[in-house]
């Protein structure tokens, strides 16, 4: 599979040479592979938000390189504003970042800034705002009068609509209530489905992660500490639990019933397998 | 960046400075400032800088921080210096070109104006590198409390200076973080004309705003729901004091008028 972004030791620290000098990334190399959902990790701190900037060159790493498609992305200032479009970066509550007077300007931002025809702008506009689940009816509603979770879709269809190939969402579900979670879970599994791009999600939900990730990466204070796929990480749970993170719920009482002697295999991480599973030992009795 | 601006902005280093009196602090900055433009010599100047220096050593607050700040300002310095340079036609002429003729009062005042700027810059902030904003305007709602006599709302004045200076930090963390959402989305805030650098603040100042709106009900919400209600009868938690440190900080602050008083009087003055 081929790698669409990788990092090569790179290093950022904030606010260098002031007393409040923070490491916040230290050596971090990571592949981030074609077509994927990516689910990037770690206790809060642990430098996801600052590694996620690095790789639409917001922030320019100390020392390190950024490559997407094998070329340096901070090579000039011209590939660092080009990759913006390439990969698209929503942040944690991107609702505090909108501005425009109607949704369809706020959503057409981006693609205006790519330069498009405006027919394009406009089909990109429709098409992302009904695909986050917005109906057409709000492209004239101000955006300030919608509800809370509504402003979260506006915000991800306006980076949606720049069509980017690798899209990072910073944890999209934050501060929503659970359908609202849900929905947003979907969305982007459908958007990696239907689109076949990589999606890279920033999350504090191991049940979540277990769901949608195809791959995970864990971070630990300003490092990469586990890569790999859902079984590779939730199998090591004593780390995980070093590190202050955890494994699925479900996860734990599968884990408990095996220890009691019931006939369950490892490597259960989303509810829906739990249930199968237990079903199964029901029936078998 | 925009979070590399260090003036205003305070440094815990718990040092004999930070301990001081925010009070006397504040006091002995603007007898400071007196002093440094009543120097008239370069013995004056001289005490002045060793002073200040030796303040700058006692915060404990590194140099390469502190100089940074006056990096900033190095061109005022170096324009009004070059202004003296060239108008004041006192004392010996050294050189003489042209129209333009420099004289030995032109160097001198020219040295002097940069040496107390510097200086001024320094010591004032010090008061801010050594002293919390909140510390600092309790400090000052304090010496100004006489006026709550001629019914000047000096609480109102302190608390709204606090919640100010509390919230300067917040939105300029704020506004890197809009302009870092909005650059996410291809805006260009250093390209193109004039007139599309202006348009381009338009998608950071509308979210800063409305923002800054919403966070400042939610204060007042909150300031409420702890019962705040103007400063009447409002007691301490922390009561001021003043202690030793503050007599040693009086003391050197009383020398050094002397002593510059006296220089004025026994040497000649150069401006
Ligand atoms: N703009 C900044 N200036 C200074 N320090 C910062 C800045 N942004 C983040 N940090 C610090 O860098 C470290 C890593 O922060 P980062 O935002 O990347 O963490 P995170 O993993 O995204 O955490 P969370 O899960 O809470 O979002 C933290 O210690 C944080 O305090
Ligand atoms: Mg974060």
């Amino acid at each position: 599979m081929s790698v669409v972004i990788k990092t090569e030791n790179i290093s950022y620290i904030y606010g260098e040479g002031t007393p409040f000098e923070i490491r916040a990334l230290d050596d971090v190399s990571v592949n981030i592979e074609s077509s994927k959902i990516v689910a990037l990790i770690g206790h809060t701190g642990s430098g996801k938000s600052t590694l996620i900037q690095h790789l639409n060159a917001l922030l320019k790493p100390d020392s390190g390189r950024v490559l997407f498609d094998n070329k340096d992305i901070n090579e000039s200032k011209k590939t660092a504003y080009d990759i913006k479009f390439k990969v698209g970066l929503c942040f944690q509550y991107p609702e505090y970042q909108l501005f425009e007077s109607t949704v369809f300007e706020d959503i057409a931002f981006g693609p205006k800034n790519m330069k498009l025809p405006k027919e394009e702008i406009e089909k990109r506009v429709i098409r992302s705002c009904r695909f986050v689940g917005l109906g057409d009816q709000f492209l004239n509603k101000s955006p300030f009068d919608l509800s809370g979770g509504e402003k979260r879709r506006v915000a991800i269809a306006g980076i949606i609509a720049m069509e980017p190939e690798v899209l990072i969402l910073d944890e999209p579900t934050a501060g929503l209530d659970p359908q609202g979670k849900e929905q947003i879970k979907r969305l982007i599994v459908d958007y990696a489905k239907k689109t076949g791009r990589t999606v890279i999600i920033v999350s504090h939900s191991m049940e979540d992660v277990a769901e949608i990730a195809e791959k995970i990466i864990v971070m630990n204070k300003a490092k990469v500490s586990m890569c790999g796929t859902v079984d590779e990480v939730f199998s090591r749970a004593d780390e995980l639990i070093a590190m202050s993170l955890n494994i699925p719920q479900v996860t734990y009482i599968c884990n408990e019933l095996r220890n009691q002697g019931y006939d369950i295999p490892a490597g259960i991480y989303t509810f829906d397998a739990a249930v199968a599973v237990l079903t199964k030992l029901g029936k078998g009795k | 960046m925009i979070r590399d601006i260090t003036i205003g902005q305070y440094f815990p280093t718990g040092s004999f400075l930070h301990k001081l009196d925010p009070r006397s602090k504040i006091i002995l900055v603007l007898c400071y400032l007196v002093l440094i433009f009543a120097c008239r010599n370069f013995f004056g100047l001289g005490l002045i800088v060793t002073l200040t220096l030796l303040f700058v050593a006692v915060s404990k607050v590194s140099f390469k921080l502190i100089f940074k700040g006056l990096k900033s300002i190095v061109l005022i310095i170096i324009f009004t210096s070059l202004l003296q340079l060239f108008y004041n036609d006192k004392g010996d002429i050294l050189l003489e070109f042209w129209k333009i003729k420099i004289t030995t009062g032109g160097v001198f005042t020219a040295i002097f104006m940069a040496v107390r700027i510097c200086c001024l810059i320094l010591v004032s902030s010090l008061l801010t590198y050594t002293t919390s904003p909140t510390l600092l305007t309790d400090a000052i709602e304090r010496l100004l409390s006489p006026l709550n006599k001629i019914h000047v709302p000096v609480h109102t004045l302190a608390m709204m200076m606090t919640i100010a200076l509390r919230f300067i930090p917040t939105l300029i963390e704020e506004i890197d973080h809009i302009m870092s959402a909005q650059k996410a989305r291809g805006a260009s805030l250093d390209t193109g004309s004039l007139t599309e650098r202006a348009k381009a603040l338009i998608p950071i100042f509308v979210p800063l705003f409305i923002n800054s709106f919403r966070r400042a009900f939610d204060l007042a919400f909150a300031m409420e729901c702890r019962c705040y209600h103007g400063g009447a009868g409002r007691t301490r938690l922390r009561v001021m004091k003043l202690g030793y440190r503050d007599a040693i900080a009086f003391a050197v602050t009383t020398i050094a008028i002397v002593g510059v008083i006296l220089f004025n009087i026994f040497f000649k003055s150069v401006i």
